[in-house]
């Protein structure tokens, strides 16, 4: 290429660079956080008797699922609507969906399961914003029941001093996670119930390494895989057991802090640390960063205790596909018992729980042309809060068509349906939330097992959750910009105080370097944020007696 | 003829390109790529202010350096291996399954290495069965990086030494006889014929590679690591990734656009120094 050529072609570069930077912005353009909308709630009618279209991405847990299921079909007839359901798996969620939106394709009605989700897409500009007093007037029996049970997720929607969306609630998450042991691994090393402290915890899987529980003459077993896959899952029970939440934060004397730079919080490490040294823990928990080993693990008898394990079912060795009908096939004689959080140095329960707080719906950018959507959504939604016929039907399907009710089993799947994922999933979306993205305890121990609620009440009692203060800590406004770096960054950090690599008396310059880092910024935010939240609760009546709204 | 191939570049290689310009942009997808506000080198500054994209540069720099120098090599050193080797149905064996890994997704690999040098595994039995200490390869920071550049030598090398192969078949006969009849040995031939002969392909190989120079393999990467290794095998491309998840399209488009600069340079300054030091007969263009 001669001199001259190339001299064209960088004249041609930098004029299309030029041209570029040329086009005129439109006014006010940047990020939309706080912006308004284009709709007046006040004046936007709903005609119950037209049929709207609805595009509705719940939430990513039916990928396999068929549109035109019998809920869907029956929700349609029911609010006069079309519904377009849009079924993605956890990763569809996470990376096709950004592709999805980035093209322009903007689902009516868009879930998502944080609150950083809907700041980023707000930031975008496609998300529409939605008055609490609109859902207070449209929907207030679903409203008592969110504010009963899951009011911190009013925040989830709030931006900026405004609402963008439908908070959602999960009126059975408010209860801790409990782990489970082996049962027989508990009495093949002599020891007669399961662990109810930290330091019985350990003496637990000390033997489980050292005193052969499997009999095979060798030590080829270990106590706990822990599960670190996502921060909300890392040792919590351990650093519950010092009423810490490391990856939350927490309401310590009249300030909210960040629980993973607290005492305890030492305190759990040099715990966790000590096991590793001890050689209690299975070294390769490290290589578990999708979540599938652990489970394996004690499936395959190579560890006795797996945390979280909430789900009753998954203790009922009858039920196929259950993980204790999935350890029995490899292991007939094993059995397993489930662990209640340990205590803490009061004597009392503790264990992480996510609370009631539940995700978010939120109304993307178009819907502004057809307001009337948000409001035949919201009346859908409270008319299945106020229904408790039709909040069964929504999420487990036709009575005595797709299940019955027995008064000492609860709800039993009818065949061809029972333990037939793929059929169900086709039919009717089992264990539903797609539509209706609530859980109402009211309804739901009315219809379950006296068994399993005492068993959830035995195990995984209310009164000894720890959660967050604020919900979640994506709330806050510079979340996006620091949450996500500090916890890559935390974990990294605990996981080298676990395995030796840092030494626990240099826990304060780790402490300096997550303030520095930007966790000074996201801790002064987020005690705005709980004054922030007083302030919403006090103006949707979630506010508890002797609270008081609008401050610390 | 070259119109529909022109076309072809136009649309689907350049025509893309003016979606780099969001890089200086504060890009917001409801205003789409020419609405947002222009904030100039804000994204870069803000890249380089943050605690990650300077460790995840200096991060892919080393695996960068460590993959070229020895992985740039060891196809050379295959195809010369194959080209000795007499027996064809042997020779093809040896061609097609060291092609083979390079039709594996390291999804599947990742999942295999994962277990084969986990702390109980095959690896660290053999140790035992020497007598030696298990070593945790996927989680000390070196460990990681040898096992990280080995497995992708291991998958990448039979495919990267087709072209030299087919280099060799092209190196005119009638030198090795000539050679023979000199008296050269094997090894002679090898380093007074092949290795000349073999020069201008892995120039040319060579300065294409440099453009991929910061494409670290993402892939592998992504399915190796885990938080104890994080200070060493955080990279861009999985930096990008995660600002593309938080819908931070302008950051993520910015460290994409440093990533392919500093590849544009490398690639136009080592294409410069082959020609210098050839006397302009070597080189791309």
């Amino acid at each position: 290429m001669s001199p001259r050529e190339r001299f064209g072609l960088l004249v041609v570069a930098l004029g299309v660079m030029l041209g570029l930077a040329l086009i005129p912005e439109k006014p006010g353009a940047g990020s939309r956080v706080g912006d308004p909308g284009s709709v007046s709630w006040d004046q936007v009618i709903d005609d119950p008797g037209m049929t709207l279209d609805l595009e509705w991405q719940g939430i990513f847990a039916y990928a396999s699922a068929k549109e035109d299921s019998w809920i869907e079909t029956m929700l349609e007839d029911r609010f006069q609507l079309r519904i377009h359901p849009v079924f993605l798996d956890a990763n569809g969620f996470q990376r096709r969906r950004p592709m999805m939106l980035t093209g322009g394709d903007f689902p009516d009605v868009m879930w998502d399961g944080d609150p950083l989700g809907l700041r980023n897409n707000l930031r975008n500009g496609f998300v529409t914003e939605v008055p609490v007093e609109v859902i207070l007037r449209e929907a207030p029996h679903y409203v008592a029941f969110l504010n009963r049970y899951g009011r911190e997720a009013w925040l989830y929607t709030h931006a900026a001093g405004r609402n963008y969306g439908i908070p959602t609630f999960f009126g059975d998450a408010f209860r801790p996670r409990i782990g489970a042991w082996r049962a027989d691994w508990l009495e093949a090393v002599g020891i007669d119930r399961v662990p109810e402290t930290v330091a019985e915890m350990g003496e637990a899987l000390r033997r489980f390494r050292y005193e052969d529980p499997n009999g095979s003459g060798q030590t080829d077993t270990y106590g706990w895989s822990p599960a670190f896959f996502h921060w909300s899952v890392f040792g919590s029970e351990v650093f519950a057991a010092f009423d810490v939440l490391p990856f939350d934060f927490q309401r310590v004397d009249g300030q909210v802090v960040w629980g993973g730079i607290q005492p305890g919080a030492l305190e759990g490490l040099r715990v966790l640390r000590q096991w590793y040294s001890d050689g209690l823990l299975d070294p390769d928990f490290l290589l578990d960063t999708r979540g599938k080993l652990a489970e394996g693990k004690f499936i395959s008898g190579r560890t006795g205790y797996l945390y979280p394990v909430d789900d009753p079912v998954a203790y009922d060795a009858e039920m196929p596909g259950s993980l204790c009908a999935n350890l029995k096939s490899f292991h007939p004689q094993a059995r397993m018992v489930a662990g209640p959080p340990v205590r803490n140095a009061q004597g009392q329960r503790r264990g992480r729980s996510w609370g009631g707080a539940g995700h978010i719906l939120q109304f993307s950018k178009p819907v502004e042309t057809h307001p009337e959507k948000v409001l035949r959504t919201l009346r859908m939604l409270d008319t299945i809060a106020a229904d408790a016929d039709l909040y069964l039907a929504t999420r487990y399907g036709r009575r005595g068509t797709h299940w019955e009710h027995d008064p000492e089993q609860g709800i039993i799947p009818l065949d061809p349906f029972r333990g037939n994922r793929t059929l169900s999933s086709r039919e009717m979306l089992p264990v539903n939330t797609f539509f209706f993205p609530a859980v109402i305890p009211e309804y739901e121990d009315a219809m379950a097992a006296p068994r399993v609620r005492q068993w959830r009440d035995t195990h995984a009692h209310p009164d000894w959750a720890l959660k967050n203060v604020l919900g979640k800590s994506d709330v806050l406004p510079s979340a996006s910009r620091y949450l996500g770096d500090l916890r890559n960054f935390q974990i990294t950090a605990y996981v080298e105080f676990i395995v030796g690599d840092r030494d626990l008396e240099s826990f304060d310059v780790f402490v300096a370097e997550w303030r520095r880092r930007g966790g000074d910024v996201l801790t002064r935010e987020a005690n705005e944020m709980y004054a922030t939240m007083l302030s919403v609760w006090e103006q949707v009546g979630a506010l508890r007696p002797g609270e008081a709204g609008g401050g610390l | 003829m070259v119109l529909p191939v022109m076309l072809f570049f136009l649309i689907f290689n350049y025509l893309p390109m003016a979606g780099l310009v969001i890089a200086f942009k504060e890009y917001v997808i409801a205003d789409g790529m020419f609405g947002s506000k222009w904030v100039g080198l804000d994204n870069f500054a803000r890249l380089f202010a943050s605690e990650d994209f300077p460790r995840a540069i200096r991060n892919t720099l080393v695996i960068s350096c460590l993959r070229l120098g020895f992985g740039f090599f060891a196809p050379v050193i295959l195809a010369l291996m194959l080209n000795e080797v007499r027996i064809s149905w042997y020779k093809r064996w040896v061609q097609t399954l060291s092609y083979l890994p390079h039709f594996f997704s390291w999804v599947i690999l990742g999942g295999i290495f994962l277990m084969i040098f986990g702390t109980t595994g095959p690896a660290n039995q053999l140790l035992k069965l020497a007598g030696a200490e298990p070593v945790n390869f996927l989680t000390r920071d070196g460990w990681f990086l040898t096992v990280l550049i080995l497995t992708g030598i291991w998958q990448s090398v039979g495919w990267g030494a087709i072209i030299y192969i087919a280099a060799l078949s092209g190196i005119n006969p009638q030198l090795y006889e000539a050679a023979t009849i000199d008296g050269a040995n094997r090894w002679q031939q090898t380093l007074s014929i092949t290795l000349p002969c073999l020069v201008p392909t892995m120039i040319t190989l060579f300065i294409l590679s440099l453009g991929q120079f910061l494409t670290t393999g993402f892939d592998q990467v992504y399915n190796m690591y885990n938080p104890l290794v994080f200070d060493v095998a955080d990279i861009v491309d999985t930096y990008v990734l995660r600002r593309m998840f938080g819908l931070e399209l302008s950051l993520a488009t910015a460290a994409g656009l440093f990533k392919s600069g500093v590849g544009l340079v490398l690639v136009v300054g080592a294409n410069a120094l082959a020609r210098k030091a050839s006397g302009g007969e070597q080189g791309v263009w």
